[in-house]
């Protein structure tokens, strides 16, 4: 159980810079997920946090210690690897035993550790395998059974979950989250599979290029994103973006001219509009905000995802309706904006503007 | 590939009989040519069926040896050739091993250096560098020792790159979850690096303990004790005894005992060396 303070964390390989200054503050037992596209420096971030990667600058403390220049097994933590990392010429039980016999710890402290490690993990029946007669889900809870066994201030995870197929991954995302919350470790999860990061976090990171973008609980970040990046990133499919032109406290829509009826303090004459998928709804002509020409459509079952296009648009709209649709390619539809869901956003800052006086 | 067709089959066993011939057939000769008395083995045609005389000729050749070559007995060259051929392997994979370990896993000044001093060394073998390498060994006061026979053999660039190779193919998340169990760097390689490398130690075992005991030339060169001599330079120095008719009978014994360990180790580690050389996977 621990606190962990990243303070002006920064670092560079050579002149390159690849993070730049961050800041976070993590409470005892919370469950902090960080998540960004490849190349964000999440994973980064993370090896600095284990020891694998010098710091730069700044400053990483846990438990109230500046742990910035101390060994990986001196700093209480535990780290689950994304391809797992087992020692492959040991069983199950001398993997998950490994590190604690090099703590010198007694033999039967040992055995206790691992089995009850085992059973919290059911995998008590394959403590005499080796990892290759495991499966990937099995693996994957070996190496968990190797981070808990060592009794750590913080778990670090880096994409755990990346090299398993999809059903299992949606069963284990849970268990580890289930498993967090009844060990009340502080927890460092990385992953780049925002479905993951929303349904695992108490609080979520939004990395990109090296500095991070927002801090929150996923829904304040799914509801008020702060730049255009994060509202982009948060949510499947991605929210929509327009460009809109503001004159007198007004907001007009320039491909269809409809100007909406909602008041703003915006000082710049653009802005971006976006909308989610979900928040826009079909409507007939008379309450439209837009006219659009349906160019795909995508069934998921229990929604479908309505791809319309119209001139002067880069990029398709994409309408998120419930169940079926009957529309077919080529047919056109008028779409609503539901005001209260708008965000908007700088043109060139990408910075979230209230707009709304 | 899977084909039926009896002519390809007939035609492809033709080949690999007759390889098998090639190969085997000076063997049997050796074989039979140890089980006849000297007299047999001077008359015209040569014997292909084995006779009577294998016991008393392995007995005369491994205890006494033989009269006049001035050669030992060949139970003491086989037994020198043996502590030279496991001296060379085990030193061999031990100093490799070491090496491939710290140019793998440690930044140390001038590392690439090292590393292409190491790959010169294939430049130089044993018979490039004869005669100073026989200076240092003399001024080192080891001629006729064991360590003589050994150290110049040593020093190998071919292992170092071997367990590079096997070294850089291990992830390096494992060096990583090791170090964040806490293991240091002595205690990774000898819990992680060791028993992974484990089919190629044995791989190369064999090729090096064959390498070590078919040496000719370097034991040759610094024994003079014939207490110290090995069994390969034995055998040579038997078809030029003193001035006599060759005992073919004993020569061809004497050969049969050399070919046998390395035929014998290549035997024991059949399996793991096949591993050791095909095995991917990690």
């Amino acid at each position: 159980m621990a606190e962990v303070h990243i303070n002006q964390i920064t670092k560079s390989y050579g002149n390159d810079q690849i993070i730049h200054g961050i800041d976070i503050n993590i409470q005892d037992g919370e469950f902090i997920v960080i998540v960004g596209p490849s190349g964000c420096g999440k994973s980064t971030l993370l090896r600095m946090v284990a020891g694998l990667e010098t710091i730069t600058s700044g400053d990483i403390s846990i438990n109230n210690q500046v742990v910035n220049t101390l060994e990986p097994k001196d700093r209480d933590i535990a780290m689950v690897f994304q391809n797992y990392a087992l020692y492959p010429h040991m069983s199950v039980f001398e993997n998950m035993a490994y590190g604690l016999k090099i703590q010198k710890l007694a033999k039967s402290e040992i055995e206790n550790r691992v089995n009850n490690a085992a059973k919290l993990l059911q995998i008590s029946d394959y403590l005499t395998r080796k990892p290759r007669q495991l499966s990937g889900g099995q693996r994957q809870r070996v190496a968990m059974g190797r981070a808990i066994v060592r009794n750590p201030s913080v778990f670090l995870f880096d994409e755990p979950l990346s090299n398993l197929d999809a059903k299992l991954r949606v069963q284990m995302r849970l268990e580890i989250k289930k498993l967090q919350k009844r060990l009340k470790v502080t927890s460092l999860y990385v992953t780049h599979d925002q479905v993951e990061a929303m349904t695992m976090a108490d609080r979520l990171i939004v990395m990109n290029k090296g500095i991070a973008e927002q801090i929150g609980t996923p829904m304040n970040l799914y509801e008020h994103p702060q730049t255009t990046f994060v509202a982009g990133f948060i949510g499947s499919p991605a929210m929509n973006f327009l460009s809109v032109k503001t004159k007198d406290n007004k907001i007009e829509i320039p491909v269809s001219g409809k100007i909406l009826d909602i008041k703003t303090n915006i000082e710049q004459p653009e802005a971006i509009l976006g909308i989610r998928p979900e928040d826009i709804e079909i409507v007939d002509s008379n309450s439209s905000d837009l006219k659009l020409k349906v160019s795909a459509i995508e069934p998921l079952g229990a929604d479908s995802l309505i791809y319309g296009n119209s001139e002067g648009f880069n990029d398709d709209l994409v309408v998120r309706v419930r169940g079926k649709t009957e529309f077919t390619e080529g047919d056109t539809f008028h779409v609503y904006f539901k005001r209260e869901k708008l965000h908007f956003f700088h043109t060139i800052t990408r910075k979230r503007l209230q707009a709304v006086a | 590939m899977i084909e039926n067709r009896p002519l390809t089959t007939f035609f492809s066993h033709l080949v690999l009989l007759c390889g098998v011939l090639v190969v085997a057939f000076p063997l049997w000769v050796t074989f039979v040519a140890s089980t006849h008395d000297a007299v047999r083995m001077t008359q015209v045609p040569l014997p292909l069926l084995p006779g009577n005389q294998f016991l008393v000729n392995l007995k005369l050749v491994l205890f006494s040896g033989l009269e006049g070559s001035g050669s030992p007995p060949v139970g003491i060259m086989l037994f020198n050739s043996l502590i030279m051929a496991i001296l060379i392997a085990v030193g061999k994979i031990s100093i490799s091993l070491l090496s491939a370990f710290a140019i793998v896993y440690f930044r140390f000044p001038f590392r690439i250096a090292f590393f292409w001093m190491i790959f010169v060394t294939l430049m130089l073998p044993v018979e490039v560098r004869i005669l100073p390498t026989f200076a240092v060994v003399a001024n080192l006061n080891m001629l006729d020792t064991y360590w003589g026979l050994s150290i110049p053999l040593i020093a190998s660039a071919t292992a170092t790159f071997m367990f590079r190779q096997v070294f850089l193919t291990i992830p390096d998340e494992l060096l990583e979850a090791a170090r964040i169990d806490g293991a240091s760097p002595l205690r990774f390689f000898k819990d992680i690096l060791l028993p992974m490398s484990r089919t190629n130690i044995a791989a190369l075992f064999v090729i090096l303990f064959i390498y070590g005991w078919n040496q000719y030339l370097w034991p040759l060169l610094i024994t003079t004790d014939r207490d110290m001599y090995t069994v390969v330079m034995g055998i040579s120095q038997m078809l030029e005894a003193a001035e006599q008719a060759p005992d073919w009978h004993l020569i061809m014994m004497t050969a049969l005992m050399a070919m046998l360990p390395p035929a014998i180790v290549v035997l024991i580690m059949q399996k793991l060396f096949v591993k050791g050389l095909t095995e991917t996977e990690k």
